[in-house]
């Protein structure tokens, strides 16, 4: 298979104060670099505050990046005109977290979902069979296509993102965190539909969320971020190496009593993304630390096939360990 | 029983959102009630507090007795004593819990001081302890700060020690950790465990995630439409579900050792109050449903394993 | 999208003040409209043996000091009055759009150099810039309503800039963005309909304002010239009579004030309709 996507030490800083204030840089995106494979699903799993919709607005050049390069089936996007890239708009969409503000609230379904065509100067053959086509496909009702936003469930709402999505037949789907304001019955099928439309139209997906039980269901490859960077690079069934993957996994719930989690401790809170500290911004929490990693930030490296961690104490490939917190208690 | 539930019915108007509801919470016991959207879960909340006139609702039939008084048609003013005392609530959102005006140490002084007659700097001492207890770093200072100074996981912790200052015996928790970060959510879990095992208190835990229920509970009330469709011990809830919407909603969160694909989903959607189907309310989106579910409502029956179900198949099976 | 606007404007006219208010004001234009028809008399038909007469059958509002009827004058300074503040207003809303939403969705230095320029006129009261434009262009109605128009700029560019600064972050602009919709299609198809609302109900209570200007600065002389009639010249050619014929000055001026507090009122109905669909929305 080959790459459709592919991220170089891509940065993003953010700077505000000034006049009175010192001026503080914010670094929400730092040295992120990967490759995506056609039809493959790539996760990128944090915290709030670790960049992961920062990069979905870089790798789609919602906004442009301080530093690195994104290439797009080949194509350096950098170089692209404006207009040019407005067409290359086209292969790459993204869906969003709350599908209750996606929506203009003034435009019936029928119009959001015409729209992604007038943009693009595209005429569709047929609009009613378009629109009609388009609300079957998200496992919608025709007759929702006079309805407005607000008439609308969330889950309803996210389906008519998803068909505005993949109206101009994207090759790249960035999906940031679209399941995250809904329901978990209404979460299961929207992922089952997701799933369905990528297997049908030959989809690649970048999947952004906070959740990693779900990130390792629904992807092939995880990106894990803290505070801007790649902290861990796996395999969906791969056991974490870097403290705070396993710190996210032991935080995520089983629906099993039997698998209590024995809540490690994880001291504090995500620092602010301004003033990083020099080391890893992990090792204010990390149960590992020591005095290195408060000195030398460490890089990505390789932890056995399609596995990166930048820690410099990773944690020995074990398998998972379920405590039963009762028994310990 | 430190509360218990029975037949309780809230009504808006023509409607009853919530109905048939029985349940029940010891000391020293974490009761979940799972639900989706709708399910009248807040609402239940919302009537054990005594706060449902102010939103336009009533309790229309059925009891809560909380230590053994009804708190239906208690007068305001027992209510008031209760209410903040020895029955506390934590909301969802600790943003709206804290008074953005206001110093931390003297909203979490409040309880203390109104329902146990503390003083000024007997309260601001207890507060401090509390702080303490919850793992506030550096209580002192952190007392003397205003809400937006703190993070979420911190002004959760807050709106917790709020509840805690009353010295309540009933704990209603209500999604606490929903607006939070995954390993804040944790830690906000671990500490109401550790706060219902130390201290034995009643705990209330409403929840929309299974894995939280699975993490953090001894009992189980499933919610749905209103009612209680299943109400059972947690190993047994989990290890064997009898209603097809708990087994539903157990299926939709994605395990460890799941393949792509497996997860099932539940089709259609939570009708509206306004829209309910006849008999089971569950029935348009059951997999097992048969003739009887579309026209008769199953009731809730406790066995005397203090489990039970509210469907015709499951007791037929 | 206009469906729900017109349902608004209907939700308005079905209130107690909105049904009033906007019978007075519908009156008020129809009268303005045909003006030559439903005059009694022509409004510069002098009768020199009928000076200040007081209100009779024949003269249901009186005549003035050259015997014309004050009724008549009063119905054609309407036409005046509205014309002038309406257009004035118009035009000022138009340029107060183009102006607050560039600043609003480009920003940058051309932003900052506007902003600076409205912000020095918003620091004045309106009747000063208006004395002065029309100081500087001349009297006449051509005058007058450069002088609203103008006076009025910063109220109608600060709004538009506001609203369009604030839907810029809504997330259905950036959905349109990734879609590859470029600055045209945002500005024309999302933001300037969103914003427009607020700015019609504001241009609504402003054209009352502008109604009492456009007297003020006809009192003063400076807008119709004699002897075309509009409320405010009415009134100051009125002041010499006061004592001898009150109705000329006053009832002129009760028109001023009826005019105005009228569509304040309509302008509140209006409000409460748009609010209420925009609960309905959010439920």
């Amino acid at each position: 298979m080959s790459d459709l996507l592919t991220v170089n030490g891509l940065s993003r800083r953010f700077s505000d104060g000034g006049l009175f204030r010192k001026r503080k840089t914010f670094h929400a995106v730092s040295d992120v670099s990967f490759t995506l494979k056609k039809g493959q699903i790539l996760g990128v799993v944090g915290e709030s505050g670790c960049g992961k919709s920062t990069l979905a607005r870089l790798v789609l050049r919602l906004i442009n990046p301080s530093g690195g390069q994104v290439t797009f089936d080949g194509v350096d996007m950098a170089s692209l005109s404006r207009g040019d890239m407005r067409r290359l708009r086209q292969r790459m969409q993204l869906v969003f977290q709350d599908p209750y503000s996606a929506i203009d609230p003034r435009y019936s379904i029928r119009d959001a979902l015409l729209e992604p065509y007038r943009v693009q100067g595209v005429k569709p053959k047929s609009t009613d069979e378009t629109v009609a086509s388009l609300l079957d496909m998200v496992g919608l009702n025709s007759s929702l296509a006079a309805s407005y936003p607000h008439q609308l469930s969330g889950g309803q709402k996210q389906r008519v993102g998803i068909a505005r999505a993949l109206a101009l037949n994207p090759s790249l789907v960035v999906l940031d965190e679209p399941t995250a304001s809904l329901d978990v019955s209404v979460q299961a099928q929207i992922v089952a539909l997701l799933e369905r439309l990528r297997q049908e139209l030959g989809l690649t997906y970048l999947f952004i969320s906070h959740d990693l039980g779900l990130v390792r269901y629904f992807c092939d490859q995880i990106l894990v971020m803290y505070l801007g960077r790649i902290v861990e690079v796996l395999p969906s069934d791969a056991a974490p190496a870097h403290p705070y993957t396993r710190a996210l996994l032991d935080s995520t719930f089983e629906p099993d009593p039997k698998r209590r989690r024995s809540i490690t401790r994880l001291a504090g809170e995500i620092p602010s993304g301004y003033d990083l500290p020099a080391g890893c911004a992990f090792a204010n929490r990390c149960p590992r630390v020591s005095d290195l990693c408060r000195k030398v930030l460490p890089t990505l490296t390789s932890q056995g096939s399609g596995h990166q961690a930048a820690c410099h104490h990773p944690l020995a490939a074990v398998p998972e360990v379920a405590v039963d917190q009762r028994s310990v208690a | 029983m430190l509360l218990d539930l029975e037949m309780l019915r809230i009504s808006f108007g023509a409607f009853a959102p919530v109905d048939q509801v029985t349940l029940s919470v010891d000391r020293g016991e974490i009761l979940g009630i799972v639900g989706e959207s709708g399910s009248g879960k807040s609402l239940t909340a919302t009537a054990i507090m005594g706060l449902l006139p102010r939103i336009g609702g009533q309790v229309a039939a059925g009891t809560i007795r909380f230590d053994g008084t009804d708190l239906v048609g208690l007068p305001e003013r027992q209510m008031r004593r209760l209410r903040g005392g020895r029955i506390a609530l934590i909301t969802q959102n600790p943003m709206t819990s804290l008074d953005s005006m206001m110093r931390i140490g003297p909203q979490i002084d409040q309880a203390a001081r109104l329902h146990l007659g503390l003083s000024r700097s007997a309260a601001r001492a207890r507060s401090l302890e509390l702080m303490a207890d919850l793992r506030i770093p550096d209580p002192a200072s952190v007392y003397d700060l205003f809400p937006h100074q703190l993070s979420g996981g911190m002004k959760q912790r807050i709106v917790i020690a709020m509840a805690l200052a009353g010295d309540p015996e009933l704990l209603i928790a209500d999604e606490p950790t929903t607006a939070l970060d995954v390993t804040v959510q944790a830690q906000i879990v671990q500490i109401l465990v550790d706060l219902v095992r130390q201290r034995g208190l009643g705990l209330i835990l409403i929840t929309h995630d299974m894995g939280v229920v699975a993490q953090a509970c001894d009992r189980v009330a499933v919610m749905y439409c209103g009612r209680v469709v299943e109400l059972a011990e947690v190993d047994a809830l989990f290890a064997q579900p009898r209603h097809p919407y708990t087994q539903a909603l157990i299926r939709c969160i994605p395990r460890h050792d799941m393949a792509r694909g497996t997860m099932s989903a539940i089709p259609g959607v939570v009708p509206s109050a306004a829209a309910q189907p006849p008999g089971c309310r569950f029935n348009p989106r059951c997999a097992r449903v048969a003739d009887r579910c579309r026209v008769e409502i199953p009731e809730l029956r406790i066995g005397v394993s203090g489990n039970g179900v509210a469907c015709h198949v499951a007791e037929a099976a | 999208m206009i469906k729900h606007r017109a349902l608004a404007l209907l939700k308005a006219v079905s209130t107690f003040k909105g049904g009033i208010s906007g019978a007075f004001l519908l009156l008020l234009v129809i009268g303005a409209l045909f003006a030559p028809w439903l005059s009694p008399y022509p409004y510069d038909q002098q009768d020199l043996g009928i000076m200040n007469q007081a209100p009779s059958l024949t003269h249901l509002f009186g005549t003035d000091e050259f015997g014309r009827d004050v009724l008549s004058r009063m119905i054609t300074g309407a036409r005046t009055s509205l014309s002038v503040s309406v257009t004035a207003i118009g035009i000022s809303v138009l340029l107060g759009l183009v102006l607050g939403a560039t600043c609003g969705y480009f920003g940058g230095t051309f932003d900052r150099v506007v902003m600076t320029v409205i912000d020095l006129t918003w620091s004045f009261p309106e009747i000063l810039i208006a004395l002065m434009l029309v100081a500087i262009i001349g009297p006449g109605l051509e005058g007058v309503v450069i002088a609203i128009a103008i006076a009025y700029l910063a109220q109608f560019t600060r709004l538009t800039r506001t609203q369009i600064m604030s839907l810029k972050s809504e997330t259905y602009v950036e959905a349109t963005i990734s879609l590859g919709a470029g600055h045209a299609h945002v500005l024309f198809s999302h933001l300037l309909p969103n914003a427009l609302a607020p700015v019609l109900v504001a241009a609504m209570l402003a054209t009352g304002d502008a109604i009492i200007l456009e007297a003020t600065l006809g009192f003063f002389g400076l807008g119709a010239q004699p002897p075309t009639p509009s409320w405010g010249a009415m009134m100051s050619s009125g002041t010499a009579q006061l004592f001898i014929a009150p109705w000329v000055i006053l009832l002129p001026g009760l028109a001023v004030a009826l005019t105005v507090v009228f569509i304040n009122l309509f302008g509140d109905a209006v409000i409460a309709a748009l609010d209420v669909r925009a609960k309905f929305r959010e439920a």
